[in-house]
């Protein structure tokens, strides 16, 4: 299960100005399909849904330097896993989930007709889950660091960025990498951006995920702007019995001043 | 196609990935210029999409000779030439020392600003012209 979002608030690229700040709210729901073991599926049909919100914040004291905070809360969610009879038990989450804090550390550049940065990222995991059924947020403490490089022209936007996390208790250590190509439109004369956006994340329990889809980005006006994605599992494969072949989809609202 | 543009920034005049040629930045340099009154006109590199302009209107709009009632907050941009239009109220000169602080603060470079003498278009480059950070 991925419970990481590697953007950062507000839509990874603002406030890009000195003394800026930001708040964004994510709407999350995903559903896996089926259970895992390594690349087969061990039990069809045994779902997982979880809704969560994602309450996210940003200040940049300078625009080279920035705070950011994540702090997800599971309005809901449920797994089906096997009771060993051979049926269902159904197990449920919900609560606050574990912060993230990060200190993304960019270098901009602006050239003739194209502008984009370079970033380095620590990022530390603060343990405020509680204990359900069973838990999205693990409630341990974790240490990442992410690298990432983009930049835009007046039609296109490029994304990338590598993270690797590890946590002091027993998740696997995780490295994510992102990709992200984006077309610039202006419908109704506000601007607007489409992408398609690949994630690969990677555990070392053995899991891989390769998830990718459409994604656009609305900036209504000066302050407020919205994001929404889809994404579909491409390659599944879980190192130990866990759901996934799923699908995710966030709704975002981004404010900045 | 943009994939092959990695690279290192540089601060040369002709660097990036330039949409329009500066004959064609020119041209519309003039045109805005012989079109519109009471405006600074500058080329800012950088600045590529309407987003980018989100900093430049809360820093600019807040300058003491920028007409915010005009334009968007007192500023107008064109993405492709990077050209920025700054709206000023009637009779103000523009503090180029303020607007480079403003537009550098909002993340982007200013690098010329223009006028008409004559009818024809002169470009008059900012000596310092702060990198980005």
């Amino acid at each position: 299960m991925l419970v990481l979002l590697g953007d950062e608030p507000v839509m990874n690229m603002m406030p890009r100005w000195d003394n800026g700040w930001g708040l964004q709210l994510i709407d999350e729901y995903r559903h896996e399909k089926d259970l895992l073991l390594d690349d087969r599926t061990a039990y069809s049909g045994f779902t997982e849904d979880v809704h969560l919100l994602h309450f996210q914040g940003v200040y940049t004291w300078d625009r080279s330097i920035r705070l950011t905070y994540k702090l997800p809360y599971v309005l809901d969610a449920r797994r089906e896993m096997p009771d060993g009879r051979g049926g269902k038990r159904v197990e449920h989450d919900n609560g606050i989930g574990d912060a993230t804090l990060a200190l993304p550390l960019k270098k901009y550049f602006n050239l003739d007709g194209r502008s984009g940065s370079w970033m380095f990222k620590p990022m530390l995991r603060i343990p405020l889950a509680g204990n359900d059924d069973y838990e999205i947020y693990d409630n341990e403490w974790g240490g990442g660091l992410g690298l990432g490089y983009e930049f835009e022209m007046s039609r296109f936007a490029f994304t990338s960025s590598v993270g690797f996390w590890a946590f002091d208790g027993e998740d696997p250590s995780e490295i994510h990498l992102t990709l992200d190509l984006g077309y610039k439109i202006e419908p109704f004369g506000t601007n607007s951006t489409l992408y398609w956006e690949t994630d690969f994340h990677y555990e070392d329990d053995g899991s891989e995920t390769l998830l990718s889809g459409p994604a656009i980005y609305w900036n209504f006006n000066d302050i407020t702007h919205m994001r929404l994605e889809w994404k579909h599992d491409f390659y599944d494969k879980q190192g130990k019995l866990d759901h996934g072949n799923g699908d995710r989809i966030l709704l975002s609202l981004g404010l900045v001043f | 196609m943009f994939l092959l543009s990695f690279g290192p920034a540089s601060s040369h005049g002709a660097d990036g990935d330039p949409d329009v040629k500066q004959e064609v930045r020119n041209l519309a340099a003039e045109k805005k210029l012989k079109e519109s009154k009471d405006i600074s006109l500058l080329y800012v590199k950088g600045l590529v999409c309407p987003s980018c302009a989100l900093g430049i209107r809360i820093k600019v709009g807040k300058l003491p000779f920028v007409d915010s009632a005009r334009y968007k907050r007192g500023v107008d941009m064109d993405s492709k030439a990077q050209l920025l239009t700054v709206a000023l109220l009637p009779g103000a000169k523009p503090d180029n020392e303020k607007m480079i602080k403003a537009i550098t603060d909002a993340g982007y470079e200013p690098a010329e600003w223009y006028s008409l003498e004559k009818g024809k278009l002169k470009a008059h480059p900012f000596a310092v012209a702060k990198k980005s950070k």
